[in-house]
C-alpha cells in the first residue's frame, strides 16, 4: 500500500512537471528569444553606466550601459551550450573508464581509482588554471575545465554501473559466447545505463554553470563581450552596494534555470529509479 | 579488513607518484615567479637575478630534489614571496580553515539530516515540496552572492553580525552559513533518497508490522542504513575544504588555506603551492579511507565482502 | 547506543575538534582609550623589505616604518628627511648629503652615515638582487661614506636623482636587521612608527615610535587589512571595519555625496593620481606595424567616454605619452579627447587597411573592461578586437614575450598601468626606449626609433628647465606620430576616510599617508566587531 502511495507521488510529481516546464520554456526562448527581442547585446553607452532598471530597460543596464534583459537572453544559449558541452565531455571521459575499471581485474580498478581519487583531491583552482593556460584561455577551455572537475564523479558511476553489471546472467552468458569485453561493454552495457546517466547529468547540470560563474570570479570564464551568465553576474559584483541588478538579474536566471535543471532530474530519478548509489553525484561543480 | 590495510600500506608510495605529479603540474603553469614578484617595471636583469636567488634557473630536476628533500623534512621549502617556512604558513592558516569548515559541516549535517528525515517520512507531503524545493534553491544560487548580500543586510545595514575577517564566534555565522549552503542541500537530499529507499524494503514493512512506532522504525531501523552514504559524502569534503572554500575564504577576507592557496597562485609561490596541494591530495585519500572503513562498520554486508 | 550511530560520531571528532576557539584576538580585547587606525587595502603587502618590492599598495604600508634620504610632499615639493642637507658635483655626479645627527633605526641601532651608505649599498648590490632595485642599478655606481656625510656617484648626470631618492625602495633600513635576512617579514627602519606583527592572511600591526626624531604621531597604533573585493572594501567603510578604505571604487562615489546615507559615517577623497593606463601596440605584428593604423587606432577612442564610464568621472583623459603633472607635459587639447572617426577611417583607408582587420588584446582582469570598451569603440573603424583576459601569471608570460612569440600567439596589444611617480625618465625609458624592448623591460610593442633613444637619454641628463622642457615637446610630438603606445586615462587615486579621521593625505603616485593622521574627538565609534 505504502509502496504504491511513494510511487504514485514520484510519477505524477510536481517537480517533474515543473522542471520539464521550465527547462522547455528555457529552450524555447534560447531559440526565438534574440529574434523576437531584437537589440544588441553588446551595444555600449558609456555616458549612460548602470541605469536602474525602468520601462526602457526592464533589467536596467551595466557597468557599460549594455541592456541587461537583451544580454541575458542571448546568453541563454551559451549558457545551455556550456552545460551540454561540459557534461558531455565529463560522462564521455568518466563513463567509459569507470565501465572499464569495473570489469578489469582488481589491481587495474586500483590504480584507476586511486588516480580518480587525487584528480579529485586537486584543488579546483590549480586544475583549472592549469587546463585553461595550457590550453590558452576561452570559454570552450574553460568548459573543459569544469569537465575535468566532474571526471572523478562520472568514473564513480561508471564504475558502479558496470560493477553492478558484471554479474549479472546475461552479461556472463554474453561473455561466455565469445563476445569481447570492448563489444560486451559498448553494445550491451552501455545502452543500459543510459537512464542513470541522464539523471545524473541533469542533476549536476547546475553545477555547472555555478562551476562556469566561479570560473568567471577568477578571471578565467568567457572571453567579452560574450553575454555569459555567469560572468555577468561576476561582474555584477563589483557594483554591489551602489547598483543590485547587474547581479541580481543574472543570478535569478542561473537560480531559476538551475531550479529547472534540478526539478528535471529529481522527477526523472524517481521515475527510472535512482542511478546507483553514487556517493559523489553532484559535488563535482565545486572549484 | 586485509584490503583497507593494502591501501594504507600503498599510501606513502601513491603520495611520492602524486608529489611528482604536483611538481610537474605546477611547474607547467605558464608565469615567471621572478617576474610576477619584481613587477612589469622591473628591467629584464633584476628578473634574471631573482632567479637565480630564489632557485628557480636550476634545472627542473635538481629543483625536484630539493622540494622532495625539504618534503621529507617537512617543511617543504620556504615561500618564494617573503622566506617564511611553508609549513609555518600554511600550520598557521589551517586551524581557520578546519574550524569554517567543521563547523559548515556540522551545520550541513544538522539541517540536513533531520530536514531529510522529515521530507522522507512525509514523502510527497507539503513539508516534502517546500524542503526539497529549499534545497534546490540553496544549491543553485552562486556562493559569493549570497555572501556579498549576507554581509550587505547583516553587517552594514542591520549591524548584527561583524562583515569580515576572523575573531570571535560571530565571525563564524556568516561564512559558516554560506559555506553550508550546498553541502546541507547535497546532505538533505541525499538522506531523503536513501531513506526512501530504505523504507521500502522488506524489513521495514516486517518491522512495522511487528507494530513499532514510525519514529522508532525510523530512527532504529530505516535512518542507520541510509546513514552510509551521508559519511561518505562529508568524509570526502573535508578533503575538498580546500577547493571549496576559495570564494567564500576570499570574499570574508578568512585568514584560511584556500586564500592562501589563491594569493600564491597568483605569485607563482611554487613552494606553497605544492605544499597545500599535496596536503590537500593526503586528506582526501585519508579521508577516503576513512569513509571506507566507517562504511565497513555500519554495513554488514560490506564487512563480510571483504 | 547502537554501533552505527557510535561510527558516525567517532567521525564527527575530527570534525569537532576542527571547531576549537581559533586564539581570541588579543590586541584587540582590553584598552579602549587606545587610538588606533585600520586602514584596509586592495591586497596583502608583499613584503617588509622597501627595496624588495614594487607595489603601491605595498608602498602605503611601509611608509609610516621607513624614510629616505629626502621626502616629496604632496605636491611634489622635495623636503629634507633623513638628510639635512645636500650638494652636488658641477659635472652632477656626485652627491653629497648630510645625515642628520641622532638618528636610531627601530631596533635601537644607530643611523649614522656609514649605516645609509650600506643600506644604500645593498640597494644597488647585484648579489643582493632585490626585486625594486632596477634603475638604481643603471644609475648609481657607487655609495660611500665620508666623515658624517653619504657621497652618492652616478654612472651619468641623471635630473631627476632627488625625486628618485625619495621613492620607496631607496628607503634607509636597517644594516643589522638586512644582514639578518628577515627584513622580508619584519620592518626596521627610521620611521614614526615601530613595525609590530605580520600576522599573515590577517593584519600588519604599527606602534608609535616612541624615540621617533621629527613630530611625535598622534596615533598610538595603525593597522592595516585588506580585501580584493570593491564592494568589501566600500563596505568596511561604511561599517567602520576600516577607518580608510585605499582604493574606494568610483562607483560607490556617490553613496556619499552630501544629504546620501553614507556622507554621515565617511567622505570620499581624489587626488590626481600617476596611474597612466595605456594600450601598447605590437609594432612588428602587421597591420600594426604602420604607424598611420595605430594613430587610426588612437583617433578611433572616445577617452572622455573611458574616464566617464569606467571611472565615472575619477580620472583624466590622457592623450599624450606622459602624465600631465611631469613638467613638459601636453595635456589634450579641447575635443582631442573625443573620438573622431572621420580622420581614423581616413587613415585606415590610406594604410589600406580600410576593410578593417582584427587584433587581439591580452589584458588582466582590472584592466578587461578598458579592453571591453575599446572593443566597441573600434567597430566603429571595422576594427574587431580580440579579448583574452588572463590570470595574473599568464598574462605576464604574454605580455613580455619576446617578437617571435607574440607573432606566434597572435598578441597585438597588451593593457596595463604605469605608475612612475612622476620622474620623466621612469614614465620614457622603461615604455619607449628600443633597449626596454619586451623581455628586457616593459617595452611591449618592440617600439625602436633612434631619435626617440636619443631624446630619452637627452631628457634624462639635462638640468636646463627650458631646455628640458624643448626636448621633452619634440619627443611627444614624435610619439604622438608614432604611437607605439595609445595613452587612455589617467586615473585618480580615490580612496576613502571615516568621518573624525584628519591629517591622511595621498602623494601623488598614489601612495597613502597615514603617519600623520589623527582622531578628532567626536570621532565615531568603529561600528564593526565589537
Amino acid at each position: 500500500m505504502r509502496w504504491r502511495l511513494w510511487r504514485r507521488a514520484g510519477a505524477s510529481s510536481l517537480p517533474f512537471r515543473l522542471g520539464a516546464a521550465l527547462c522547455g520554456g528555457a529552450l524555447v526562448l534560447a531559440l526565438v528569444g534574440p529574434a523576437l527581442l531584437g537589440g544588441d547585446p553588446s551595444a555600449q553607452d558609456l555616458y549612460h553606466v548602470l541605469q536602474p532598471p525602468s520601462w526602457r530597460h526592464p533589467c536596467g543596464t551595466d557597468a557599460f550601459g549594455r541592456d541587461i534583459l537583451v544580454r541575458l537572453v542571448y546568453g541563454l544559449r551559451l549558457t545551455l551550450m556550456e552545460i551540454a558541452v561540459s557534461l558531455t565531455v565529463a560522462a564521455g571521459i568518466g563513463v567509459p573508464i569507470g565501465l572499464f575499471a569495473g570489469f578489469a581485474p582488481r589491481w587495474v580498478d586500483g590504480a584507476v581509482m586511486t588516480i580518480s581519487d587525487v584528480l579529485f583531491a586537486f584543488p579546483g583552482l590549480v586544475l583549472a588554471l592549469l587546463v585553461v593556460s595550457l590550453l590558452g584561455p576561452g570559454l570552450f577551455h574553460a568548459l573543459l575545465a569544469i569537465a575535468a572537475f566532474s571526471v572523478p564523479v562520472y568514473i564513480r558511476l561508471g564504475r558502479t554501473l558496470a560493477a553492478g553489471m558484471r554479474h549479472l546472467l546475461w552479461v556472463e552468458a554474453l561473455t561466455v559466447l565469445g563476445a569481447g569485453r570492448t563489444r560486451v561493454l559498448l553494445r550491451h552495457v552501455l545502452p543500459n545505463a543510459a537512464t542513470p546517466l541522464l539523471v545524473q547529468a541533469t542533476l549536476s547540470g547546475g553545477t555547472v554553470v555555478l562551476a562556469a560563474a566561479s570560473l568567471s570570479f577568477l578571471g578565467l570564464g568567457a572571453q567579452p563581450p560574450l553575454p555569459e551568465w555567469g560572468t555577468m553576474m561576476s561582474d555584477g559584483r563589483n557594483a554591489l552596494g551602489a547598483a543590485f541588478w547587474p547581479c541580481l538579474f543574472p543570478g535569478l536566471s542561473i537560480a531559476v534555470t538551475v531550479i529547472g535543471l534540478n526539478c528535471l532530474g529529481d522527477g526523472l530519478r524517481e521515475r527510472f529509479g535512482a542511478p546507483g548509489e553514487d556517493r559523489r553525484a553532484g559535488s563535482g561543480g565545486e572549484v | 579488513m586485509m584490503g583497507f590495510l593494502r591501501r594504507a600500506a600503498a599510501l606513502p608510495l601513491i603520495m611520492l607518484g602524486v608529489s611528482v605529479a604536483v611538481f610537474v603540474a605546477i611547474h607547467a603553469l605558464p608565469g615567471d615567479p621572478a617576474r610576477l614578484l619584481a613587477g612589469q617595471q622591473a628591467p629584464e636583469a633584476v628578473v634574471a637575478a631573482l632567479r637565480h636567488r630564489l632557485g628557480l634557473d636550476l634545472p627542473l630536476p635538481a629543483q625536484y630534489g630539493r622540494f622532495l628533500l625539504h618534503a621529507l623534512h617537512g617543511d617543504f621549502g620556504l615561500s618564494l614571496r617573503n622566506g617564511v617556512p611553508v609549513a609555518t604558513l600554511v600550520l598557521g592558516r589551517l586551524p581557520y580553515s578546519l574550524a569554517l569548515g567543521g563547523l559548515a559541516y556540522m551545520l550541513a549535517l544538522l539541517v540536513g539530516i533531520p530536514g531529510g528525515i522529515v521530507a522522507a517520512a512525509r514523502a510527497g507531503s507539503w513539508a516534502d515540496h517546500l524542503l526539497t524545493g529549499l534545497t534546490l534553491i540553496g544549491a543553485s544560487l552562486a556562493g559569493f552572492w549570497v555572501a556579498l548580500l549576507g554581509m550587505e543586510v547583516f553587517a552594514v545595514r542591520l549591524h548584527w553580525l561583524p562583515l569580515m575577517g576572523a575573531g570571535g564566534w560571530r565571525h563564524y555565522v556568516m561564512p559558516a552559513c554560506v559555506l553550508a549552503l550546498l553541502p546541507a542541500a547535497l546532505i538533505l537530499r541525499m538522506t531523503r533518497a536513501g531513506l526512501v529507499t530504505v523504507l521500502r524494503q522488506d524489513y521495514i514493512r516486517t518491522a512495522r508490522a511487528k507494530g513499532l512506532s514510525p519514529r522508532r522504525v525510523m530512527l532504529r531501523h530505516a535512518l542507520p542504513n541510509a546513514l552510509a552514504p551521508i559519511i561518505a559524502v562529508s568524509a570526502l569534503n573535508i578533503g575538498s575544504l580546500i577547493s571549496g572554500a576559495v570564494v567564500t575564504e576570499t570574499v570574508f577576507d578568512w585568514p584560511g588555506v584556500a586564500r592562501l592557496l589563491v594569493d600564491s597562485v597568483r605569485y607563482r609561490d611554487y613552494p606553497v603551492i605544492q605544499g597545500i596541494t599535496l596536503l590537500s591530495v593526503l586528506g582526501v585519500l585519508l579521508a577516503t579511507l576513512a569513509a571506507d572503513a566507517a562504511i565497513a562498520l555500519l554495513d554488514p554486508r560490506q564487512r563480510r565482502m571483504s | 547506543m547502537p554501533r552505527p550511530i557510535l561510527a558516525s560520531v567517532a567521525l564527527l571528532v575530527p570534525l569537532v575538534a576542527g571547531f576549537f576557539p581559533v586564539r581570541g584576538d588579543l590586541l584587540h580585547a582590553a584598552e579602549s582609550r587606545v587610538t588606533e587606525l585600520t586602514v584596509m587595502l586592495a591586497e596583502p603587502p608583499r613584503s617588509m623589505d622597501p627595496a624588495d618590492q614594487s607595489a603601491t599598495a605595498t608602498r602605503s604600508v611601509l611608509a609610516p616604518f621607513y624614510e629616505t634620504l629626502v621626502r616629496q610632499d604632496e605636491t611634489g615639493a622635495l623636503h629634507p628627511a633623513l638628510a639635512t642637507a645636500w650638494t652636488s658635483s658641477a659635472d652632477g655626479l656626485r652627491w653629497r648629503f648630510a645625515i642628520r645627527p641622532g638618528l636610531r633605526f627601530h631596533d635601537g641601532t644607530n643611523c649614522d652615515a656609514a649605516a645609509v651608505a650600506a643600506s644604500l649599498r645593498r640597494l644597488i648590490d647585484p648579489k643582493a638582487a632585490l626585486a625594486g632595485s632596477g634603475i638604481f642599478r643603471e644609475i648609481i655606481s657607487s655609495v660611500e661614506q665620508e666623515a658624517g656625510d653619504v657621497v652618492v656617484t652616478l654612472r651619468h648626470p641623471y635630473a631627476e636623482i632627488l625625486p628618485l631618492l625619495s621613492v620607496t625602495q631607496a628607503a634607509i633600513v636597517s644594516p643589522r636587521a638586512a644582514a639578518r635576512g628577515d627584513l622580508g617579514r619584519h620592518a626596521d627602519g627610521t620611521g614614526p612608527f615601530v613595525f609590530v606583527a605580520w600576522r599573515q592572511g590577517k593584519d600588519v600591526r604599527a606602534a608609535r615610535n616612541p624615540a621617533y626624531w621629527g613630530p611625535a604621531p598622534a596615533l598610538d597604533r595603525l593597522r592595516w587589512v585588506w580585501s580584493p573585493e570593491p564592494s568589501v572594501l566600500n563596505m568596511a567603510l561604511q561599517t567602520g571595519d576600516a577607518d580608510i578604505v585605499d582604493p574606494l571604487a568610483p562607483v560607490f562615489a556617490r553613496l556619499y555625496a552630501p544629504g546620501e546615507r553614507g556622507a554621515t559615517v565617511a567622505q570620499v577623497r581624489r587626488a590626481p593620481g600617476a596611474a597612466l593606463f595605456w594600450a601598447a601596440l605590437n609594432t612588428k605584428l602587421p597591420p600594426l606595424d604602420d604607424s598611420r593604423v595605430r594613430r587610426a587606432l588612437g583617433l578611433a577612442i572616445d577617452r572622455d567616454a573611458l574616464v566617464a564610464g569606467l571611472l565615472h568621472g575619477f580620472g583624466r583623459p590622457a592623450c599624450h605619452a606622459l602624465t600631465p603633472d611631469i613638467a613638459g607635459a601636453r595635456s589634450c587639447a579641447p575635443g582631442e579627447a573625443r573620438a573622431h572617426l572621420a580622420q581614423a577611417r581616413a587613415l585606415l583607408a590610406e594604410a589600406g587597411h580600410g576593410s578593417g582587420f582584427t587584433i587581439a588584446v591580452a589584458v588582466q582582469e582590472p584592466e578587461e573592461p578598458i579592453a571591453e570598451a575599446l572593443q566597441a569603440m573600434w567597430r566603429g573603424i571595422g576594427v574587431t578586437l580580440e579579448i583574452r583576459r588572463q590570470e595574473a601569471g599568464v598574462w605576464v608570460q604574454s605580455a613580455f614575450a619576446p617578437p617571435e612569440a607574440k607573432r606566434r600567439a597572435g598578441t597585438g596589444m597588451i593593457i596595463t598601468s604605469w605608475s612612475a611617480p612622476f620622474i620623466a625618465d621612469l614614465q620614457l625609458r622603461p615604455l619607449y626606449a628600443s633597449v626596454s624592448a619586451a623581455p628586457a623591460g616593459a617595452n611591449l610593442g618592440f617600439f625602436s626609433d633612434d631619435a626617440v633613444d636619443a631624446a630619452i637619454n637627452a631628457v634624462a641628463e639635462e638640468r636646463d628647465p627650458a631646455i628640458r622642457r624643448q626636448t621633452l615637446d619634440d619627443l611627444q610630438a614624435r610619439l604622438d606620430a608614432q604611437a607605439p603606445i595609445l595613452p587612455l586615462y589617467n586615473a585618480d587615486t580615490v580612496y576613502g576616510v571615516r568621518r573624525g579621521v584628519e591629517g591622511v593625505t595621498a602623494l601623488r603616485d598614489g601612495e597613502i599617508i597615514v603617519a600623520g593622521a589623527s582622531l578628532a574627538e567626536a570621532a565615531l565609534p568603529a561600528g564593526g566587531a565589537p
